[in-house]
């Protein structure tokens, strides 16, 4: 009985992980310098979510890491009781700020419900860049 | 029984004061570097924050949110938030004045924000 209960929390452990860390995927994206010719990256982890952590490359080779976060934009609601709900967002406008040694870049973005969308980036540099969800 | 309604009472609130309470970031896009700021009742329609900019004045200040303040929304990110909730800030920090505009979800504590202070200099905020 006892190898059962153990078996059991175990299996259970296992659901949860999975299912915690496998719901939203990770999302790429590409950030371009909008005065040479240079590509970077972006990861924005369970970019399902409404907020969570990122990591990128800039387009001059920099590491960066950073956070996301998001308010809806085009929902569905419902007003339950004369308190509106939203049920669904449908699109959602974000910011990513990245930390990249001793800059930061902050940048706007839009995306809809499978985390597909754009955004303008710039930088404590003076830069400015392009965000595209792949 | 008196002990479990005393101790469901102290639960209650202290769960209901850290809802009500958050920490954000504030990163100058000038300099690059952070700071953090807190807010009281950041669910509510008004509150006050305090903190310390990244150059390390403190600051003191009130904000106020009102539903689906689009245009505020639209004026201060470039992509729209049609469904979200804005509160306006007024930042008080020495001889700086920062004005920001913090978005949230309704009903919902804040998540990100925009600041300019009186020379133009920006910030972003994320919660």
């Amino acid at each position: 009985m006892r190898n059962f209960n153990k078996r059991l929390l175990w299996a259970i452990a296992i659901f949860a992980t999975a299912a915690t860390s496998g719901c939203y995927p990770n999302r790429k994206g590409a950030i371009y310098n909008t005065k040479s010719p240079q590509k970077g990256a972006v990861v924005f982890e369970h970019a399902g979510d409404t907020n969570g952590a990122a990591q990128a490359t800039m387009p001059g080779g920099e590491r960066c890491e950073g956070r996301f976060n998001t308010v809806p934009d085009k929902a569905k609601k419902t007003y339950d009781g004369g308190a509106k709900q939203i049920l669904e967002e449908e699109t959602q406008a974000g910011l990513l700020v990245l930390t990249c040694g001793q800059a930061v870049v902050a940048c706007n973005f839009t995306r809809d419900l499978w985390a597909a969308g754009y955004g303008t980036c710039k930088d404590s540099r003076g830069e400015q860049y392009e965000l595209l969800f792949k | 029984m008196a002990a479990v309604v005393a101790l469901a009472g102290t639960v209650a609130l202290l769960g209901g004061g850290c809802a009500n309470k958050q920490s954000a970031r504030i990163y100058s896009l000038s300099s690059g570097k952070a700071a953090t700021f807190d807010v009281d009742s950041a669910t509510d329609n008004h509150g006050a924050l305090r903190g310390t900019l990244p150059s390390g004045e403190q600051c003191t200040g009130d904000f106020s949110a009102s539903a689906s303040d689009e245009t505020r929304l639209s004026a201060t990110f470039p992509y729209p938030a049609a469904s979200a909730e804005a509160g306006v800030v007024v930042l008080n920090c020495g001889a700086q004045v920062l004005q920001c505009v913090l978005a949230r979800r309704p009903g919902q504590g804040f998540s990100f924000g925009s600041c300019k202070d009186q020379h133009g200099a920006e910030y972003a905020m994320m919660f």
